[in-house]
């Protein structure tokens, strides 16, 4: 059975702690929950590039990429990483979305040689975040990562399994996720433990996560927004020809056409506030709160939102409706990949 | 609607002017004999499905050939739905686009002509 987000342990021992953890050490999540694909055949990544924005076609054993699969009007279907494995390609999808992502390449293999299985149930994935993040897998592992570009990876034994590591972005914490077997699960993770990462549970994960304003599926991520609107242009090829909505997304680049924008929020102290709030400008709705959630160590309230292009800058203050209250400072306009191909 | 010749229904037809400039292309890649014009699809492109056309001597057992204009047209079976009743032009001149797909299955096509959805 896939584990569900939903079902991870709310606290291992105390946000505070795991909190601290990710932000200043090093956390251990299990985030078996992603979804994993396996791509065989000779036309994977010729076809991904086909497909997809990002320019995947030349990626060798042991890199990887992001890229977002997109409709023909330029929505996000989903955000997915492509890391080639030499003998397959891995790809990690949003959770759920594998049913999804599978469907949508089916769709468009024609002539292609291509096939796509569902491994998620077969495989388990930690993340280990955190600034001594990479220093705590290599103690782990006795394998040095050294400068691992994004979505770039590699096979290390940890307890006695074979485990991938793959360096997937979670803002500006630096992230490694593991993938493996699903027996190895818990050999892996004790192992782990036992080094001395600390577990991190939901609550603390889902703060770091909006702290350091990485967007999610079904929240930041969806087919309401396309991907400048999410801050998502580190994963957009300009140069590398047509994909399904490339003609959409280079137009809304080119005239600058983005009418909203994915941005970070601060909430003032005391303020009541739930996902899905109205925000306003100046007596005017200018988006709505996508997620929100209290950060342990006693920063207060963080969140993202959508916001209206003319309000969407660091510094402005947004008010909530009644019957919530308070105030909501954008911070930053976040862009999970950096800012593109200059 | 599906054309047909002596009855037999052409996955794709190409215009005289077509036929033409695929000759021309094969003969400077030294192709005199035999000279035909594979036709498939592939998924990508703005839309979703794009055209790929190659200019061949090598027939494919399992595509569907039809010879028109002193070219054989080569169909590539899984690509026939999306293609059957397609008239393959040429666009010439100076703001010409090449060759150039009819396609009446097409729903929707980007801006180049190159890419399609069904």
């Amino acid at each position: 059975m896939v584990l569900q987000r939903s079902a991870l342990p709310t606290v291992y021992s105390t946000s505070e702690e795991e909190y601290l953890a990710l932000t200043t050490a090093s956390g251990l999540h299990n985030a078996s929950y992603m979804g994993r694909l396996k791509a065989t055949g000779d036309d994977g990544l010729d076809l991904l590039n086909r497909l997809s924005t990002n320019k995947v076609i030349d990626l060798t054993a042991g890199q990887g990429a992001p890229t977002i699969l997109t409709t023909d009007r330029g929505r996000i279907l989903d955000l997915i990483g492509v890391v080639n494995a030499d003998e397959y390609i891995l790809l990690i999808t949003s959770p759920g979305a594998q049913q999804q992502v599978i469907d949508f390449l089916d769709k468009y293999t024609i002539m292609e040689d291509l096939t796509v299985e569902d491994i998620t149930e077969e495989s388990s994935m930690f993340s280990v975040l955190g600034p001594n993040s990479q220093a705590a897998i290599e103690s782990a592992s006795g394998k040095t990562l050294g400068a691992l570009p994004t979505y770039h990876s590699l096979t290390v034994e940890i307890g006695g399994h074979e485990v991938r590591i793959v360096h997937r972005p979670f803002g500006d914490l630096p992230s490694y996720d593991m993938l493996m077997d699903s027996d190895a699960t818990t050999g892996v993770w004790d192992y782990l433990t036992a080094s001395g990462i600390t577990p991190v549970g939901e609550e603390a994960f889902e703060a770091a996560r909006l702290n350091y304003s990485v967007p999610e599926y079904g929240r930041e991520i969806s087919e309401a927004y396309n991907p400048l609107e999410a801050g998502l242009i580190g994963s957009i090829d300009f140069a590398k020809g047509c994909y399904i909505g490339q003609e959409v997304i280079a137009r809304l680049d080119t005239y600058q056409k983005i009418q909203k924008h994915l941005v970070r929020l601060e909430f003032s102290e005391g303020a009541a506030v739930a996902e899905g709030d109205v925000l306003t400008d100046a007596g005017q709705e200018v988006g709505k709160v996508t997620s929100v959630t209290n950060i342990p160590t006693g920063l207060g309230l963080v969140g993202m939102a959508y916001i209206r292009k003319a309000s969407a800058s660091p510094g402005k203050v947004l008010e909530l409706v009644a019957p919530s209250s308070g105030q909501a400072e954008i911070t930053a306009l976040p862009q999970l990949f950096g800012p593109g191909q200059e | 609607m599906a054309i047909t010749i002596d009855g037999v229904e052409l996955g794709v037809s190409i215009s005289e002017l077509a036929a033409t400039k695929i000759k021309y292309f094969a003969a400077k890649d030294g192709m005199t004999d035999n000279v035909g014009v594979r036709v498939a699809v592939k998924g990508g492109g703005c839309s979703g499905l794009t055209y790929d056309l190659q200019i061949t001597d090598k027939e494919v057992e399992s595509d569907k050939i039809v010879e028109q204009h002193g070219v054989k047209v080569m169909v590539d079976k899984k690509s026939y739905i999306y293609l059957v009743g397609t008239e393959l032009e040429f666009s010439d001149g100076l703001n010409g686009k090449g060759f150039v797909f009819s396609n009446p299955n097409a729903k929707k096509s980007c801006g180049c002509g190159t890419s399609f959805s069904v």
